[in-house]
């Protein structure tokens, strides 16, 4: 499994936070980011082409233009066996339900706070 | 020969007058006599005849006299007649008393009783009476008796004398049979002694009364007949004798006990009724009631027969009974519904079914059949008050209430109408299928069509045809038996509404989620990380009760999206 990891978050200060925390835990990842869906998907195609095929990809839910229901499909249909995890304040709605219809594996509550992602981070990448 | 009798009384006289030799003494008697009189002599010629004989052979005494006795027999007869006067003359025995049949002048026959008496020298006198009358009386008898489709018989000295020939089969008996039976043996055995009583005083010459009765008998083969018997009393051969005639009325007897079977059956089927049978006279008092009628009031029959039939009528009704009593006597039938009021102060409700009764032509009361419909009226009324009572629900419910039979609405309720946009409108010939949206009627179709009897059906929400709009709706309902046959009676409601306050509420609770939570979360990840930076105590017991204010206010949020309440 690759140490790719793909964050599609519209918040920079999220981007950033997750990055910090990633950092503080020790987790040796190579982080890529995205403020959009479609960026997500493009840069998701890019890293594969270049090799760098994303072990994991954390999603954010609500974004501008195409959300991360939209997101998560579209990437599937990249790449069949990506390992998508939804990071979302919307974990009690139809939109998580969405979201794992539409390919994701996990659903991490925004709650949870990073100290929650980052646990999720090191079981999934066995670190 | 039933009413032959010869008055031969004078024979003992002239039997004296010829003895005594003074013939020519007496001869003017002769002449005078009501008996014809001759004397024939030895080679049979006739020496002296009366005028009565002269009478019945229509000579006169010259055409008469000095003539051989044959020549005023028939010639029938003439060979048994001088065979018995040769006889006689030679001594030998001959009847002395027998008929002839005597030729007129005139070529008429005439019957003729005629008595022999031997004189001196050879010498004969005849008596004769003419019996024409009697021999034609006689066959005229027999012949309407033997005809007679009722039995004649007459009986002397204990038995049947004659019996006509419709008797005869009727009894099977033969006349020498009877003859050897006392005629009383003929009879039931109860009987016999009173016929036996009765007819040996009628054989004395008394009237016996009674003429007629019915009395059963007994045929050769032993079976009982029953028979209306009638008695006289006449002379018979000289004997006072009784004649009967008598009409088998066995069938009718036969009938009758039949009818009394009929009677018992109508009776009991009235007493055994469970309607009530009422029967009152011209003044409307009550002469019978059955049992069930009674009961039904409860009373006992004798306590009600003698009573006005208005003495237990509901007062308010009273005028009702009044006019169809009025309408009885005018001998109309009527049906109607009146109440009578029970011993235990019920009111009770009949059904009166009533016809006039009439005797010789005139009104003697009426027969009712009072069938109780208290409980029936009851449960109307109940039906009336359930009636309306849906109706009410129906018709002020909420919800649209339809009844669904063969394709077809076939009972809609005004709000149903309403959520379709067809107010007013009539919905029998809509096919209800086409009320549902498209997407959505194979899925609700297949749960109608699955619906087992009187399980309750719920469809999920679903999309309708309001009129121009689709609106969204639920369907609860059941199979049913409406009119005799399976309907579906189903109940719409319309969550459009609902379904729309929930949108809100969802797309209110995503907001809350995505301009919250994303706060709160980039706010306590700086906070902790401003934690670990080389920070004085005091600094950090202020981000933890910064952190701890915002994990109110995350709690807060969380309780308002998962419960919709707002507290910690």
């Amino acid at each position: 499994m690759s140490d790719v990891l793909l964050i599609v978050e519209d918040e920079k200060d999220m981007q950033e936070l997750m990055r910090k925390y990633i950092e503080k835990a020790g987790l040796d990842l190579e982080i890529y980011s995205a403020y959009s869906g479609e960026e997500g998907v493009n840069k998701y195609r890019e890293l594969m082409e270049k090799g760098k095929k994303p072990g994991l990809v954390i999603m954010d839910l609500k974004m501008p233009g195409i959300d991360g229901v939209e997101t998560t499909k579209r990437i599937m249909k990249v790449d069949k066996n990506a390992t998508i995890y939804g990071f979302t304040a919307f974990f009690d709605t139809d939109w998580s339900e969405r979201l794992l219809k539409a390919g994701a594996k996990k659903i991490i509550p925004r709650y949870l706070g990073f100290q929650g992602l980052v646990k999720e981070l090191k079981a999934f990448f066995g670190k | 020969m039933p009413f032959h009798f010869i008055p031969f009384i004078f024979i003992p006289v002239l039997l004296i007058f010829v003895v005594d030799r003074r013939w020519e003494l007496y001869k003017q008697f002769f002449e005078e006599s009501p008996v014809g009189i001759t004397v024939t002599e030895e080679n049979g010629i006739i020496s002296f005849a009366n005028k009565m004989f002269s009478n019945i052979c229509g000579y006169s005494m010259s055409e008469i006299i000095g003539e051989h006795f044959t020549k005023f027999v028939a010639p029938e007869d003439r060979e048994m007649m001088e065979n018995f006067h040769e006889r006689r003359m030679r001594g030998e025995d001959v009847p002395e008393e027998y008929e002839y049949r005597c030729l007129r002048k005139d070529g008429e026959i005439r019957h003729v009783k005629i008595k022999i008496i031997k004189l001196p020298e050879k010498r004969t006198l005849s008596c004769k009476i003419d019996i024409t009358m009697e021999k034609e009386m006689q066959e005229l008898f027999e012949r309407i008796a033997e005809t007679a489709l009722v039995a004649i018989f007459i009986y002397q000295g204990g038995h049947i004398v004659y019996m006509n020939k419709f008797a005869r089969e009727i009894t099977g008996y033969t006349m020498e049979e009877l003859r050897k039976i006392p005629y009383w043996e003929l009879v039931a055995e109860e009987y016999r002694e009173a016929v036996k009583k009765r007819g040996q005083r009628r054989e004395r010459g008394n009237d016996v009364k009674p003429m007629m009765y019915e009395i059963p008998f007994y045929t050769k083969d032993g079976k009982k007949r029953w028979a209306l018997f009638s008695f006289n009393t006449i002379i018979y051969k000289g004997k006072p004798a009784g004649i009967g005639t008598a009409v088998d009325i066995t069938e009718i007897k036969e009938m009758e006990r039949e009818m009394e079977k009929s009677e018992e059956k109508y009776r009991m089927l009235v007493e055994l009724s469970q309607e009530g049978i009422c029967m009152d006279d011209e003044e409307g008092k009550i002469v019978f009631m059955n049992d069930a009628f009674a009961s039904c009031l409860g009373y006992k029959k004798e306590e009600i027969v003698g009573k006005r039939v208005e003495d237990f009528v509901y007062p308010e009704d009273l005028k009702k009974l009044e006019r169809e009593e009025e309408r009885r006597r005018k001998g109309k039938k009527g049906k109607y519904e009146i109440r009578f009021i029970a011993r235990n102060g019920e009111v009770k409700t009949f059904i009166v079914s009533s016809t006039p009764l009439y005797k010789d032509g005139k009104f003697i009361g009426s027969l009712s059949v009072n069938l109780d419909i208290t409980e029936r009226k009851k449960a109307e009324e109940r039906i009336i008050e359930s009636e309306s009572l849906y109706r009410a629900i129906t018709e002020y419910s909420p919800n649209g209430i339809f009844i669904v039979q063969n394709g077809r609405f076939v009972f809609v309720n005004s709000k149903f109408l309403n959520l379709l946009g067809r107010n007013g409108e009539s919905v029998s010939t809509i096919d209800y299928k086409s009320l549902i949206h498209p997407d959505d009627r194979e899925k609700i179709l297949n749960i109608f069509r699955e619906a087992k009897k009187m399980e309750e059906v719920a469809t999920p929400e679903f999309r309708f045809v309001a009129g121009e709009k689709t609106r969204w709706g639920i369907i609860n309902g059941a199979i049913i038996d409406y009119k005799g046959e399976d309907a579906f009676l189903g109940v719409l409601t319309d969550i459009t509404e609902i379904k729309e306050i929930h949108e809100k509420e969802k797309k209110f609770i995503e907001r809350v989620s995505h301009y919250f939570f994303n706060p709160i979360c980039i706010a306590k990840g700086y906070i902790h990380l401003a934690k670990e930076k080389m920070l004085s105590e005091e600094d950090v017991i202020m981000l933890e009760k910064a952190n701890l204010a915002i994990e109110r206010v995350e709690n807060v949020v969380k309780n308002i999206v998962r419960e919709g309440e707002i507290h910690e």
